[in-house]
């Protein structure tokens, strides 16, 4: 392990000697937030003056490899060893990882984990999708929960979350009612309730205005 | 007292593995995290044992929602039993039993090294696939030891400064421990010691800057006490986040315990802020049961896929 003074500059701003300049400059904003006075990730651990000396270095590493012709010139100091010992340790630097790979923050709407919840974010990402009632019983039955269970985690009877998921409009109470129902239901499946009111709602409507004509 | 049928079991994938949640502060949650692993290892069909080892403040059965416990680790430790899997007792939930902690305040919080030696001994022999020990709060010695029952035991922070600072002392602490137990050369222990203060006159800091002073005093005894931080990786969960930055902070941990301690923590995952989990823990029932869909429990869901495949959140640009 070394110290911060012996570092190179691959080794400060965590990337792999073969990096690209778009990855530098990524990594180089990464390490500017994580090294600066406002970063609760490093309180108590440095001092002042330490996060200075780190926030120049940052900087300094930024300005030569970020550019391709410092970068060969500094490269050839490094010399090959050094270039290869650094790329064998990146691996316990960050791990770039395609966009796309992991969920990795917190989100209403993006189930995170399970295969069923995987087949669910599938089937609502399909081109056409819209939360009409066949829609959500197809999605709690992916998910292998039963309308008793639903009924008694939502309070919402048995007999409104079938007449729900079967588009009974006639049979499902006032609008005012229906839309709590369907937020709670929204919940219990882990969907965005906006979402599911916004699609529900203008079909109930749709069925409304029908019915009138 | 029950036999949830743990004591005959076969191993898989090499033994039993221990996984001790602690990390310093108190409140920070790791109780629940502990019951709500433990249920979601259980509920995949693995065979987990649970001992609550906060001496003194045990409260792990109540997430669990059992009723006070009539075995607990004190009829262990006071030797009213001779094997602490006697005092395993069943949940609701298939394959997945509990050491409830000790009651008795006063004598179970402080117990003498003989007993303390004996609760991890007989821990480490604990037969099922995963054993999940939950550390009460603090650094003490007794602590630390129930950490190191594992080279990877997770520690659970909050994103808030008190929390983080709680957390680097609590590494440091665990690892100077750890060092302290592996070595008899004297000069070498007192330098350990000696780094424990904070404010130690020979300016040691850091793991680090202990490393080289034990390497001045021996060369191969400090080349010896670095193959042992390579081998230490406590594992990190952030819990209660709410924004993008707070997930953040979990890899600016893991980036700064590898860049100024030498330590290499994992970071295997975060549990959204959710209020769903104050509700679960008013209830008595574990998150993971009452509500699986929400935030929370798909967080946790996540965190355990991670443990099992031994692997850890990676960065997305």
């Amino acid at each position: 392990m070394k110290r911060l003074d012996t570092l190179n500059y691959y080794e400060i701003l965590e990337i792999s000697p073969a990096a690209s300049q778009g990855e530098i400059r990524t990594a180089y904003e990464r390490a500017k937030r994580t090294y600066n006075r406002d970063s609760i990730g490093i309180y108590s651990l440095l001092k002042e003056n330490e996060i200075e000396e780190l926030s120049r270095l940052i900087e300094e590493a930024y300005q030569t490899i970020g550019n391709e012709t410092t970068r060969r010139e500094y490269d050839r100091t490094l010399g090959c060893d050094e270039l290869e010992e650094t790329k064998a340790r990146s691996s316990s630097f960050y791990q770039h990882v395609p966009e796309s790979s992991v969920p990795l923050y917190p989100d209403e709407t993006s189930p995170v984990g399970s295969d069923q919840h995987q087949r669910v974010k599938e089937m609502i990402s399909e081109s056409g999708f819209e939360y009409s009632g066949p829609a959500l019983r197809k999605i709690r039955e992916a998910l292998g929960l039963d309308l008793g269970e639903i009924s008694t985690r939502t309070k919402v009877s048995r007999t409104n979350l079938d007449f729900i998921e079967s588009e009974k409009y006639d049979r499902l109470p006032a609008l005012v009612y229906l839309k709590g129902f369907l937020s709670e239901y929204a919940k219990r499946l882990s969907l965005d309730p906006p979402k599911v009111l916004d699609d529900y709602v203008s079909r109930y409507r749709k069925w409304e205005k029908e019915k009138e004509m | 007292m029950l036999n949830i049928g743990l004591s005959h079991s076969t191993r898989i994938g090499g033994g039993t593995q221990i996984l001790a949640v602690g990390g310093g502060k108190g409140g920070s949650g790791k109780s629940f995290i502990a019951a709500n692993l433990g249920v979601s290892l259980a509920k995949r069909g693995h065979r987990v044992i649970m001992v609550d080892t906060d001496l003194g403040g045990a409260n792990l059965h109540t997430f669990l929602g059992l009723s006070p416990p009539q075995f607990t680790l004190d009829d262990f430790i006071k030797k009213r039993v001779d094997n602490i899997r006697s005092v395993i007792v069943n949940t609701e939930i298939p394959n997945l039993g509990l050491v409830i902690g000790a009651r008795d305040i006063l004598n179970a919080a402080n117990p003498k090294v003989h007993q303390k030696l004996r609760i991890i001994r007989h821990i480490k022999n604990l037969d099922g696939d995963y054993v999940i020990v939950d550390l009460g709060a603090g650094n003490s010695f007794n602590v630390l030891d129930f950490f190191l029952l594992s080279d990877d035991g997770i520690l659970v922070v909050t994103p808030e400064p008190t929390s983080i600072e709680n957390a680097y002392r609590f590494i440091k602490s665990a690892f100077y421990r750890k060092l302290r137990t592996l070595t008899c050369h004297p000069e070498a222990r007192q330098v350990i010691e000696t780094a424990m203060n904070q404010r130690n006159e020979r300016g040691i800091r850091t793991p680090l800057d202990l490393i080289e002073a034990v390497e001045f005093i021996d060369g191969g005894l400090g080349r010896m006490l670095m193959r042992e931080v390579e081998g230490f990786r406590p594992r990190l969960i952030v819990n209660q986040v709410r924004t993008k930055e707070d997930v953040d902070v979990g890899f600016t941990m893991k980036s700064a315990c590898l860049r100024f301690f030498a330590i290499n923590l994992s970071y295997v995952g975060y549990i959204a802020y959710d209020n769903e989990v104050w509700q679960s823990v008013q209830r008595k029932r574990p998150l993971v049961l009452e509500r699986p869909y929400a935030k929370a429990s798909r967080c946790i869901a996540e965190i355990t896929n991670k443990l099992m495949k031994k692997q850890q959140l990676t960065f997305n640009f």
